[in-house]
């Protein structure tokens, strides 16, 4: 035998042997693995969840725009530079703030920030309108009532927005339609104290207003324009937690069906379908969110939501061998009497095909950021909810055809062909909520979600994307208020 | 599942390179943490079970070089027998094989492996051992020389 047939030999022998892996092996790597490992992700949706809820109580419960504290806190800055044109200050205030005494027996004033005017000219003229002292106001210049004009202006500019955020019937329900009596007034000077008492009443600027018609009518400065943005200016509520902005907290699960896009980038044939198919398998997520009521309609809605795409890979392998040892025993007794035994071993190669199947998992870890849209019934609401899917982690495990034509394996250790966070998602939701106790209702949410970047790297010789759609089946509580779930 | 379906066959690998099993064990741990550590690199450019028998036997070849081989001749084997007929080998098992390639001294078996089961040129064993491609050459031949001998000789034990 030439030394080439000899190697070639040994080569066949044992260039594929197997040994036998003992147990116990895999938990020593992933002993000594973890010891490399740097700190873990489990923190990390728990932090961004608890950084969006902290968010969400933030911008729910209190005034976002932030000058309430500024009200109570007696300012020390000159008031000579920062001085608002648009009404006068009194001491203790905060420039730039107008405040409104909307409600006698509520101590909190919300209050809103108004653009200051750029014009220098502007800012030096000393305002006019006050409740504190009537002489400046009949002290007051053309020109202060033409910058109060614009000024005002500009005040209805932002009472609109307010408007926008809070609701249109804000002044019915926050009861501002209604003329005050002298005696609220009375409360509301008691309430407040006169260092954190807002800049004006709406009664004494009644009087300062037809004080200030009379004194300069021959301005052409419409006065009733200007009564009707200061008194717009004001209308804003006092305490949001007075309106219905309800907080609720959700949990759900749901069964799943992904839909797989695939292309692979240098085969142009469909590789998929050459002796291997993947069929979709049920998939499922669950997780929970909390739900704000940030309108009158309107819905903020983020959590933490864990899906898992389950789908089948079969692989068709032919020309598989197996060889198989058969014994045969054969006793043979000669005319003496003796008997022999002898064992004849051949060996039996058998060709076909193999099926092989592997079970694929595609796991993720979100944060969903929505806003809905809902809408109302005796004993039932229906949101539609839309928004974007922020992906943490991602992680999977299974097998697919390579360029080869060959399975090959996939892992979250595995060769980096998929991303370990896929990027944002669109999510489209409808969903339909069924009041079954004072606190609690259950839901059912019909959704779609899809990925708008590839789950794969570029290392990878293929793109693919999922989109799934579901039915999230859950169970809404009513964090806060004693009212209904809504 | 990367574990499962390559721990086999890397053990083996390893067998061939190590004394006992219990090394053969060490160095299969520390390959396996360098694949998961390098496993990014991998780009697809050949078949993935090669790229991770490469990592193994260099992660044996690094254990190895922790002890000092002796790459020097042996002579004791040189008359061997140069006529050996292929039905000798017809009855040969792996196990046995296995265990001829383990009794040969370090150099050769490291050569034999590198050179016959992994495929590795002379000039390419040469810069993994530090060796001249000539000494890689003459350890080939002195080791295929003893294992034809040891073959013959179980085949004479046999019969």
């Amino acid at each position: 035998m030439s030394n080439k047939l000899f190697d070639d030999f040994i080569r066949e022998k044992i260039g594929n042997h197997v040994a036998t892996v003992p147990v116990g092996m895999w938990d020593k790597i992933v002993q000594e693995k973890g010891k490399d490992k740097k700190a873990i992700y489990w923190w990390q949706p728990i932090a961004i969840v608890a950084v969006v809820g902290c968010m969400t109580i933030y911008f729910g419960w209190f005034d976002p725009f932030g000058t309430y504290k500024s009200a109570e806190k007696p300012a020390t800055q000159s008031l000579a530079n920062k001085i608002d044109p648009t009404v006068e200050i009194s001491s203790g205030t905060t420039p730039g703030n107008f405040t409104s005494p909307v409600n006698s027996k509520t101590e909190k004033a919300s209050t809103v920030n108004v653009e200051k005017p750029k014009e220098n000219a502007l800012q030096n003229v000393s305002p006019a309108i006050t409740y504190n002292d009537n002489r400046e106001a009949e002290q007051r210049t053309n020109a202060a009532i033409i910058a109060e004009g614009i000024n005002t202006v500009k005040a209805g500019k932002a009472h609109k927005n307010i408007k926008q955020l809070f609701g249109s019937n804000i002044k019915q329900r926050l009861g501002m339609n209604n003329k005050p009596t002298k005696e609220q007034a009375q409360v509301d000077s008691d309430i407040i104290p006169a260092a954190t008492r807002p800049y004006y009443d709406r009664y004494s600027l009644i009087s300062l207003k037809e004080k200030a018609t009379v004194q300069n009518a021959a301005v052409n400065v419409s006065l009733s324009n200007l009564k009707s943005n200061l008194f717009s200016s004001v209308d804003c509520p006092s305490d949001r937690r007075s309106g219905n902005h309800g907080l609720y907290f959700e949990l759900y699960a749901s069964p799943d069906v992904a839909f797989k896009q695939m292309e692979y980038k240098k085969v142009r044939n469909g590789i998929n379908s050459k002796d291997s198919t993947s069929t979709k398998q049920l998939s499922y997520s669950l997780g929970f969110r909390l739900t704000k009521e940030i309108g009158q309609n309107l819905l903020f809605k983020t959590g933490l939501n864990y899906s898992q795409i389950n789908e089948r890979f079969d692989y068709r392998n032919e020309n598989e061998r197996t060889v198989s040892t058969v014994i045969t025993i054969r006793t043979i007794t000669n005319s003496n009497g003796t008997t022999t035994t002898i064992r004849d071993t051949s060996l039996v190669e058998q060709i076909g095909y193999r099926v092989k199947t592997t079970y694929n998992r595609y796991r993720s870890w979100d944060v969903p950021v929505l806003l809905g849209y809902e809408v109302s019934g005796e004993g039932w609401k229906a949101n539609i909810n839309g928004g974007a899917i922020f992906n943490l982690s991602s992680t999977q495990q299974g097998e697919f055809l390579d360029t080869s034509y060959r399975p090959a394996s996939f892992s979250k250790s595995g060769p980096a062909i998929f991303k370990k966070k896929v990027g944002v998602g669109l999510y489209a939701g409808l969903s339909l909520i069924k009041e079954i106790s004072n606190s609690t209702s259950f839901f059912a949410e019909p959704y779609l979600r899809y990925s708008l970047s590839d789950r794969t790297t570029n290392a990878s010789p293929f793109t693919q994307r999922f989109y799934t759609a579901g039915i999230l089946l859950g169970i809404r509580f009513k964090l806060n208020g004693s009212g209904a779930a809504k | 599942m990367l574990f499962e379906q390559y721990a086999g066959k890397m053990l083996a690998v390893c067998l061939r390179y190590t004394k006992t099993k219990m090394e053969a064990e060490d160095v299969l741990q520390e390959a396996f943490l360098r694949i998961f550590k390098y496993i990014h690199q991998f780009k697809f450019e050949g078949s993935f079970e090669g790229w991770i028998r490469r990592i193994v036997v260099n992660t044996a070849l690094k254990n190895i070089s922790k002890k000092k081989i002796n790459f020097s001749e042996m002579t004791d084997y040189n008359q061997v027998s140069a006529t050996i007929e292929p039905y000798a080998y017809s009855n040969l098992g792996e196990d046995v094989i296995l265990k001829l390639i383990s009794q040969l001294p370090d150099g050769y078996r490291l050569v034999f492996n590198l050179h016959v089961v992994e495929g590795f040129s002379h000039e390419e064993i040469g810069t993994m051992l530090s060796i001249q491609a000539s000494t890689s050459r003459s350890q080939l031949v002195k080791a295929r020389k003893i294992l034809q001998n040891k073959i013959l000789n179980i085949q004479k034990i046999a019969v």
